[in-house]
């Protein structure tokens, strides 16, 4: 059990929990940002630029996106959402560790430059 | 007192029969102050057009007297403020929606110092083009100067109400829904949807905005049959049933405002504004409900737009809709003769209605040269003059109309032909179509699709489960309108049936209702009817009443260059303001339109926002105002603390004792005393607000030692240790003491504010990168009362109430922690200093934290135990330069530039959280920003938190000064008696006995003298003591 | 199982129930106190329960095997998602309810908390490959029930999960947003509801739902 601070307006969203299995209002999570950044697995390896693209650099995404949401107000679990920046439709919601192929006509967004594109997933290495 | 006979004659304007109004209920109601009578079952609006008003207000602009134009949500003019005084008025109110009620008080906002003699208006007629288009942009960018000095009167006489001082009286709140279906409308299309829906045995709801169901049939008291019976005969029959069905709950006088993402809608129910405050019952005036809905079948129907001509703002130009509701709903004539101008058949239902009532119609301009309708042919017969292929050009009349101009035009409307002829009348009713309420449909960013054959915006595609039916679709015949809600109830019903993989319903499906349609002549798409001359040149022409947006400005804003119809509008100012484009928009994008050279399709609509009318702040607040505006925590000691007489912090949501004054002691009184008394007996603090995390499974240490900068790999059972947490940036985010319960388990405390972030700090980590480790975190924050006793005498206190645990310093040495029992109820003592004494943590369970407590202030009650708050606890740390996380650190420091050194180990084999980022060139050079003591030159002298440090020889004028840090930490230590200070300051560290300067705000300049921050006993004798 | 850990897991539960306070203690929800109109046909109830033993349970790993590990000790076996089991409307027996797909909030009498908390720990570890952790939260939390006819209401001003008897039927629980806090809410009858409610949010829970059942009349 969490301590969510929910809004009671501006959440809009119906979210897919996909460890509830069910559809919640969007006032029971947070977005946590962009998901499928795993965590270098030698960070003192890296050069001050790979670790400040690391850290700080995102995709500003128009269209497909994936952010990884917590479910604060429910189960407590982190979980990957896919949606569409613009029409804010959620193609689906699958759990950390897993992956969730785009729909048919639908492209991975275009990274902006310096952007990390989002990872495939690796084995057993989490999200 | 006038009699309830008097006041009724002064009703000059209403009919004698008819009406859904309740003649045998007078209700008395005052505008700007005069008496005045109504009916039960009057709005505002209609009730001031039964007593003559013609002027209610005064435009955004020019100042030129406005009527009463419409009879709904549409309304641009009739916009008051209701109630008398203080707390009780609401703001702009549309006099077309307000029920009355007896004793309501209500005046014109606009205009001053009077709606009947405006200052303005003088301005307007004079200056002209005082403020034409794109005024505010242009007096903003020339020179910004001077918008100071037009604000003060453009302000006070443009202003739209005002927003009452006092509190609300009262009361808001919300409610959630879960739907199946959602029908928004109550109209023929909606009550259809909704019937359609519910027979198949899912659940459904209708909201509508009017207190009675049936849209324009009720609206417009309409006579033809349905299902062989009159249409407002159907409608009370269909809800009936409806209510009747417990599937089925219906809205009514609820507004769906917003159509959000997902289906998600909010909608503002009125509950109580329909009655006098004397008759509100102690609840909720406005509810806000916040449906969630499967399917969504939108049934918003269509506004009527006027047609634009010159002059067409004067007082006793109506929208014909309007005309009709108000002579058979109201039984109200807005006037004695009538003008009609229309460009469909709709217009001629008004002069039918005007006819009827016994009111002399002059003439109908119908735009179209052919006319073969139903209607034309009634009008016709009742010997009705009516001229084809013309227009209203002009009306003429200052404060009311005094006749129009009528002149025969061209077939595709763009000329007049021939000369205009005047024609007299007091009332000019036009019709220019219908534009559909695509409000709603376009909320969550859908463009609406421009529909030739409805000459209107219909609703775009979205991914969203909706379905549209009525006149919405640009559809409004009455037997289109009733079968595409049976339609678009059945798929809505059908597709969440499917969805849900539920049987499909056995019983019988809705029949479409029967009806037959009068034979219509096609709408001519004419927007603005045409002048003798130029709109530049010819009177001004209205596209949006309320912002005062004509013709001539569309077409200055499109010669000016502004062709995106996004710039067009907010150079404009079209479609601003409470309004949001309901009249005017279509008419403006057509006149733009035609400017460009473009089709209507071509150039767009603007965009359209919730909300789609305006909402009360209280409706948005709802229940979260005053003591429920944001949670209040308190610990189990809450009630000692009231009665100690504590003044309370807030600390994030917790209320933590701030300080304890006894008598008339000062802030600064109480906490000298209360340190005192902790530095040389013993103190007690609340300690509860600390974050405390449970760590469980085998692999606990090894997260501890990823998410700490420290090592915990040897940290035995019954053993704290002090850690710092980092983001990956190196930066330090959080700090506290985590005890060693056994090899697989242990209590981490966090910060009081950052409980909830280093919570999920670690989740986030464990699921998403680091599955594989084997623990469990669980916020125990709640479970635990804690209590610090700290001071000389606080071993002897404890030992008073704790005889299970041996207090000795040999055998329960500083950074140890015991189980035990204290005062009756199981522990965990922590052995641990925040003050730089001896001290002690006590933990109970929360529900004995109450007790403990009491028992504790009644045992010290011989060593002056003295309860202290938080600012005690900060002076008292300051002594001994422990840090505040988010005082002494800001996000940009490093545990090395808090000389933490000590509490990093980069042997680990992991590459613990921060490593990395501490590692970055930026974090290793020089001259970094570095945590130091200070003692002030004079030791009387407190510096204040945030004041700059500069070198002592820096000259004033060499600017830009280079600075050295600030202070971060400031306070008079009783201890020390003298002023200390944290700071951080460039190369600090390395600059122990140089003085540096502190010029502040009021000009003196304070020296200190940059030291270690550990100012009080400095060997850290006494907390091992 | 390590030996440290037999040290720690002490009875957190003094034999004495009149040193302990619930945090609505004071709230006058033990009596027959009243506010708001129409108390007399009041269509909300509204108590707090005694001090309840609750135990977080955090399991990964074979779930059943779990189950039937625990079943002896309980009487009930871990219940699937947002399912409970038990009798959580009695306060004389144990319940438990699904929380996360890897935690379960046991809550039983008081008295009972420590056994249960050793025995299940004791069960668990006797299961080979699980992860398990139990942690005692009892003063963390209190539980309210809320029934009558407008209880329904009162909820649906407080949360915007899906309250329709075919989403949240009897013995379902949820995790979710209720005012401005969060609460688990387990559904114990047709018309009433366990309320789980962290203790430091218990004020602004009791002052919530005192505000929104003040139009149907309170009963405590």
């Amino acid at each position: 059990m969490n301590t969510a601070q929910p809004g009671w307006l501006t959440n809009m969203f119906l979210i897919h929990c996909p460890y509830c299995d069910e559809h919640r209002e969007e006032e029971e999570f947070h977005a946590s940002g962009q998901a499928h950044l795993p965590r270098p697995l030698d960070p003192d390896g890296m050069s001050d630029e790979q670790w400040g693209e690391y850290i700080n650099y995102r995709i500003s995404a128009r269209g497909a996106h994936r952010e990884l949401w917590h479910h604060s107000a429910g189960c407590g679990k982190f979980f990957n959402v896919l949606r569409d920046t613009v029409s804010y439709e959620i193609y689906g919601t699958y759990k950390a560790g897993e992956w969730l192929e785009l729909p048919a006509g639908v492209s991975e967004p275009r990274i902006a430059k310096g952007a990390k594109r989002a990872h495939e997933p690796s084995g057993g290495e989490g999200a | 007192m006038i009699t309830d006979r008097e006041l009724r004659i002064q009703q000059v304007r209403r009919l004698s029969t008819g009406g859904d109004i309740d003649r045998a209920k007078p209700l008395r109601f005052t505008y700007n102050g005069s008496p005045l009578q109504g009916y039960e079952g009057d709005t505002v609006a209609s009730a001031l057009l039964a007593n003559g008003i013609d002027i209610v207000g005064r435009s955004f602009k020019y100042s030129r007297p406005r009527g009463i134009m419409t009879a709904g949500i549409d309304e641009p003019n009739a916009i008051l403020q209701l109630g008398k005084k203080g707390g009780t008025q609401t703001p702009n109110v549309r006099a077309t929606e307000q029920p009355l009620f007896e004793g309501l008080a209500c005046s014109s906002v606009k205009g001053w110092p009077s709606v009947n003699s405006d200052f303005m208006g003088l301005v307007g007629k004079v200056g002209g083009s005082v403020m034409g288009p794109g005024f505010y942009y242009k007096t903003f960018m020339f020179p910004a100067s001077f918008w100071m000095t037009y604000e003060a009167v453009i302000r006070k006489a443009a202003g739209l109400g005002r927003s009452p001082k006092e509190p609300d009286t009262e009361t808001y709140d919300h409610m959630n829904h879960h739907t199946d279906v959602m029908v928004v409308g109550a109209g023929p299309s909606g009550l259809c949807a909704a019937m359609a829906a519910a027979k198949t045995g899912v659940d459904v709801m209708l909201v509508d905005n009017h207190s009675k169901a049936g849209g324009e049939i009720t609206a417009r008291a309409t006579a033809q049959l349905i299902d062989g019976v009159p249409a407002t005969q159907w409608v009370e029959s269909a809800m009936a049933e409806l209510k009747r069905m417990p599937n089925v709950k219906v809205l009514l006088n609820t507004l769906v405002n917003g159509c959000h993402d997902h289906n998600f809608l909010t909608a503002v129910e009125l509950r109580q504004d329909h009655l006098a405050p004397k008759d509100r019952i102690d609840a909720v005036r406005q509810r806000m409900h916040k449906v969630r809905a499967s399917e969504l079948v939108l049934a918003t129907g269509a506004h009527e737009r006027p047609i634009v001509f010159a002059n067409n703002d004067v007082p006793g130009c109506l929208t014909a809709g309007a005309i009709v509701t108000y002579v058979k709903q109201f039984a109200v004539a807005p006037g004695k003769v009538l003008v009609v101008g229309t460009n469909n058949d709709s217009g001629y239902e008004a002069a039918m209605a005007w006819h009827e009532a016994g009111l002399k119609v002059t003439a109908i301009a119908d735009s179209r040269q052919n006319v073969s309708s139903d209607a034309h042919q009634a009008a016709v017969d009742a010997g009705l003059t009516v001229l084809t292929g013309s227009v209203v050009t002009e009306a003429t009349g200052s404060k009311r109309v005094s006749g129009v101009y009528i002149a025969r035009i061209n077939a595709d409307g763009s000329k007049v032909e021939g000369e205009p002829r005047s024609v007299e009348c007091d009332t000019v009713a036009t019709s220019g179509g219908y534009s559909p309420v695509v409000h709603l449909s376009s909320h969550t960013g859908t463009r609406p699709v421009w529909d030739e054959q409805a000459i209107g915006f219909v609703p775009g595609k979205t991914f969203e489960a909706r379905h549209f039916c009525g006149s919405v679709t640009g559809r409004h015949a009455l037997s289109e309108c009733l079968a595409g809600g049976v339609d678009a109830g059945a798929k809505a019903a059908s597709a969440f049936i499917a969805a849900n993989q539920m049987d499909a319903p056995s019983s019988a499906s809705f029949a479409v209702p029967t009806t037959t349609d009068p034979k219509v002549a096609a709408t001519q798409a004419l927007y603005l009817a045409p002048h003798t001359h130029k709109p530049s040149r010819a009177p001004k022409q209205f596209v949006d009443m309320q912002n005062d947006v004509t013709a001539a400005a569309i077409h200055m804003a499109t010669q000016e260059g502004f062709e995106n119809i996004e710039h067009v509008k907010r150079y404009t100012a079209l479609g601003f303001g409470t309004d949001q484009g309901k009249t005017g928009n279509i008419n403006g994008l057509a006149i733009a339109a035609q400017q460009l050279g473009k089709a209507i399709e071509e150039t767009g609509t603007t965009t359209f926002r919730p909300n789609y009318a305006p909402v009360s702040f209280g409706a948005v607040s709802g229940a979260h105002v005053g003591p429920l505006f944001d949670p209040k925590r308190f610990t189990a000691m809450q009630q000692s603390h009231l009665d100690n007489g504590a003044e309370f912090e807030d600390v994030g949501q917790w209320k933590r004792p701030w300080y304890f004054p006894v008598g008339n002691e000062t802030m600064d009184e109480a906490v000298r005393r209360e340190g005192r008394a902790t530095r040389t007996s013993v103190g007690l603090l609340d300690a509860s607000t600390l974050g405390k995390i449970d760590i469980q499974g085998p692999d606990a240490r090894e997260f501890l030692g990823r998410v700490y900068t420290n090592a915990w790999a040897k940290l035995a059972p019954g053993r704290c240790r002090y850690g710092l947490m980092c983001g990956e940036d190196g930066m330090v985010m959080d700090d506290g003491v985590t005890a060693c319960l056994s090899d697989h388990h242990f209590h981490m405390t966090t910060t009081s504010g950052g409980a909830a972030t280093v919570l999920n700090w670690l989740e986030i980590y464990h699921q998403t990168d680091w599955p594989e480790l084997d623990v469990f975190f669980t916020s125990v924050t709640d479970h635990w009362s804690t209590m610090t006793i700290s001071g000389p005498n606080s071993r002897k206190l404890l030992a008073k109430l704790c005889q299970d645990i041996d207090l000795s310093a040999e055998s329960f040495g500083f950074m140890d922690w015991k189980p035990g029992t204290v005062a009756g109820v199981p522990a965990r003592v922590f052995r641990i200093s925040f003050t730089g004494e001896l001290s002690f943590e006590i933990n109970v369970p929360a529900h004995y934290g109450a007790h403990v407590w009491d028992c504790l202030l009644e045992a010290g009650k011989e060593f002056d135990l003295t309860p202290y708050g938080t600012e005690t606890m900060h002076v008292l740390r300051a002594e001994k330069g422990f840090i505040i996380v988010g005082q002494d650190t800001d996000g940009s420091v490093t545990p090395m530039d808090l000389d933490h050194g000590w509490a990093v180990n980069n042997n680990k084999p992991f590459s613990f959280i921060g490593k990395r980022g501490m590692a970055r060139e930026d974090c290793v050079r020089d001259n970094r920003k570095q945590l130091v003591g200070l003692k002030t030159k004079k030791p009387e002298v407190v510096l204040p938190e945030g004041a700059q440090a500069v070198e002592l020889d820096t000259d004033p004028d060499d600017t830009p000064v280079p600075m050295l840090g600030h202070v971060t930490s400031s306070y008079y230590s009783m201890a020390l008696d003298r002023s200390i200070a944290m700071a951080l300051i460039k190369g600090g560290i390395d600059r122990y006995g140089d003085t540096i300067a502190f010029p502040l705000l009021d000009g003196r300049i304070v020296h200190a003298e940059i030291c270690s921050p550990n100012f009080y006993d400095p060997n850290n004798d006494a907390q091992k003591g | 199982m390590n030996t440290n850990e037999v040290t720690v897991v002490a009875n957190q539960y003094a034999n004495d129930a009149s040193l302990a306070q619930t945090p609505l203690h004071h709230a006058q929800l033990d009596g027959n106190s009243s506010s708001g109109t129409a108390t007399q046909n009041a269509g909300v109830r509204l108590t707090e329960r005694e001090l309840t033993g609750q135990l977080v349970l955090r399991i990964r790993g074979d779930l059943s095997a779990a189950s039937k590990a625990i079943e002896p000790v309980l009487g009930i076996g871990l219940p699937s998602t947002l399912k409970s089991t038990g009798n959580p409307a009695s306060s004389s027996g144990p319940s438990l309810a699904w929380v996360s797909p890897d935690e379960w909030r046991l809550l039983c009498p008081i008295e009972q908390a420590f056994e249960n908390e050793q025995n299940i720990r004791n069960a668990l570890s006797a299961v080979g490959e699980l992860s398990h952790a139990v942690v005692n939260v009892s003063g963390g939390y209190t539980l309210l029930d809320i029934s009558g006819a407008d209880a329904i209401n009162v909820l649906k001003k407080s949360t915007g999960y899906d309250l329709r008897d075919k989403n949240f039927p009897l013995g379902k629980v949820v995790g979710t947003a209720f005012g401005k806090t969060s609460v688990h809410l387990l559904r114990t009858g047709e018309e009433k509801w366990h309320i789980i409610a962290r203790r430091s949010f218990a004020d602004y829970t009791w002052l919530w739902l005192q505000n929104a059942a003040r139009e149907y009349g309170l009963k405590i």
